[in-house]
């Protein structure tokens, strides 16, 4: 039974990331766009539901949160995605026009903003505290139901996780997609044939950072507490990592992806503390993200699920 | 009846001056020709055209209005498409796919429509299947269309860069050097198709060329440029024997 229970807590975890996956494949897999800001989309939706959704704290306490809306869970779900999602077009506003590593650059540094508004406004967000008491989605009604919570949990997320992948396949298969694909491929083209790639780089931008935050409203609800050290830049190089392995251009590949980066993360947190190097063993276990991006990339650098053959396709000369 | 009117367009990049005052009309259903040696200012006022570069004096007009500030995408949605010297193709997407994404005002170009399929989305991407079916068959790229556009030739890629301009269904088609690279047998065949497309789409044609054999034969009128202005103009016999053009190719002092 313990098994089960870590099963889902894992699954859930990887749920989460699938969705940052998605989001980040529409940036990076679908326009080619270097995205590192997502930390902050994830956060952005994190705070967001949690600060609509608990209540104005009592004043006296020790965090100096003073705002605070007591709204319903699915309010502040809506309310997180949408703002991540107007995040994500505002930075794009500033940068995308920027060349690959420029733009890479500058949402990083954008994310990094945003991580610090995040621990300085705590009237607001109760600043490096925790913001504690989130609450999780109907727990009463599922209580007295005879499964866990997890396993409820569970399947909400991979029910948006599937609704979500089919949304975007659908975006990426169709018209609007191919448009994406053409800017990726060359923006002179796109230009040429009409498109507005300003506006479609946006809306990429704007759509993927919206689904991240839909991911941090999912993660808030999920862990009760959340504080500025969740979203770290770390999350945003690691779900970076899961496009890769998974293949770029592949929503299948970033779900694949989020899940063997999530595995490896968290069933390696049970190693007993008696193996040799334990005392580096936080290290190793990152260390071990990479090695799997190396032989992925050495082995099948289209990544998993990824389309070799476009990618053979796109580096040959002519003639 | 004028299509497009450049007047008196001028760019510099740093000190040197690379298009000079150059001015000439194009009229509806003409084929104009732009030749010159190399470092004429020929790609120069071809991106100056097509809004890749924004001129430092002077206009342009496209069919009656001043598109002089307007972005290449704007241009392009207004009815004038270019092609690429070197053939563009979106390498890592089919044939089929780079003609589809040529097609205007696509409905399903929203991600809305897009991902939910409505709004006319299938519709119109059936009938633009036919059209691009049709173009394809036409060029003799139809077996390919499940190709990525990477795989094919050279040569293939010039004919995929033609059909997908046409797919936009252009007003005045600006081709930058589509022969360049192009084997002579086919190079009949794009001025043939050139031909053919004047007079049954009623479409306008103006196009840069280093091959001025092809531009003699399909040019109602020729541009020659040397150093960045406009050093003759006429009919292509005109400026054939204009022995100002021969000495600029010639590399003679003018």
């Amino acid at each position: 039974m313990a098994l089960l229970d870590l099963f889902l807590v894992v699954g859930i975890i990887a749920g989460v990331y699938s969705l940052l996956a998605i989001g980040m494949n529409m940036h990076w897999g679908d326009t080619g766009l270097l995205n590192f800001a997502h930390a902050a989309f994830f956060a952005v939706g994190a705070y967001t539901s949690a600060i609509l959704t608990t209540p104005t704290p009592e004043a006296g306490l020790l965090a100096e949160r003073t705002v605070g809306f007591d709204l319903p869970v699915v309010v502040g779900i809506v309310a997180g995605t949408v703002l991540a999602a107007v995040l994500g077009f505002v930075i794009a506003t500033t940068s995308v026009r920027l060349e690959g590593d420029y733009l890479a650059m500058v949402t990083l540094s954008s994310a990094e903003l945003v991580r610090l508004v995040i621990h300085n406004e705590a009237w607001l967000t109760t600043g490096a505290q925790t913001l504690k008491n989130i609450p999780r989605p109907m727990e009463s009604t599922v209580a007295t139901l005879p499964v866990s919570y997890d396993v409820f949990y569970f399947l909400l997320v991979w029910a948006l996780v599937g609704a979500t992948y089919l949304l975007f396949e659908r975006m990426s298969n169709g018209p609007f997609g191919r448009v994406l694909h053409a800017i990726r491929e060359n923006d002179d083209v796109a230009l040429a044939l009409g498109k507005d790639v300003t506006q479609f780089k946006l809306k990429s931008f704007a759509i993927g950072a919206g689904v991240a935050g839909l991911a941090g409203t999912l993660w808030a609800h999920y862990v009760y507490a959340i504080s500025p050290v969740m979203f770290l830049p770390s999350i945003t190089f690691l779900i970076w990592a899961a496009v890769i392995i998974g293949g770029a251009g592949s929503y299948a590949g970033a779900i694949v992806g989020a899940v063997v980066i999530v595995f490896l993360r968290q069933v390696t947190r049970f190693i007993p503390g008696s193996v040799p190097f334990s005392d580096q063993m936080s290290y190793l276990r990152l260390m071990l993200v990479g090695v799997v991006l190396v032989a992925v990339l050495y082995y099948r650098p289209e990544g998993l699920l990824g389309n070799a053959e476009r990618l053979q396709a796109g580096t040959s000369e002519g003639e | 009846m004028t299509l497009l009117s450049v007047d008196g367009i001028r760019k510099t990049f740093g000190g040197i001056v690379a298009v000079e005052d150059v001015s000439f009309d194009v009229d509806r259903n003409e084929i104009v020709g732009v030749i010159g040696p190399n470092g004429a200012g020929k790609s120069t006022t071809f991106r100056l055209l097509t809004g890749f570069h924004t001129p430092d004096a002077g206009t342009v007009e496209f069919d009656g209005e001043d598109v002089t500030d307007h972005s290449p995408d704007a241009r392009a949605r207004s009815g004038m498409i270019r092609t690429f010297q070197i053939a563009q193709e979106l390498t890592g997407m089919p044939v089929m796919q780079n003609m589809l994404l040529a097609a205007q005002g696509h409905p399903g170009e929203r991600a809305v429509t897009s991902a939910l399929g409505i709004g006319g989305t299938s519709a119109f991407e059936a009938d633009q299947r036919d059209r691009a079916e049709e173009l394809l068959k036409l060029l003799e790229l139809w077996e390919l269309r499940d190709e990525y556009a990477g795989n094919l030739s050279g040569g293939q890629r010039k004919l995929l860069e033609l059909g997908r301009s046409l797919m936009a269904d252009p007003d005045l088609l600006l081709l930058d050097e589509p022969m360049a690279g192009v084997n002579p047998d086919l190079t009949d065949r794009l001025l043939e198709r050139i031909l053919e497309l004047r007079d049954q789409r009623d479409m306008t044609f103006l196009f840069v060329e280093h091959d001025i054999d092809a531009v003699m034969r399909v040019a109602d009128t020729v541009v020659g440029m040397h150093n960045g202005a406009v050093l003759s103009m006429g009919s292509p016999e005109e400026v054939q024997s204009d022995d100002r053009m021969l000495e600029a190719y010639l590399g003679g002092e003018v």
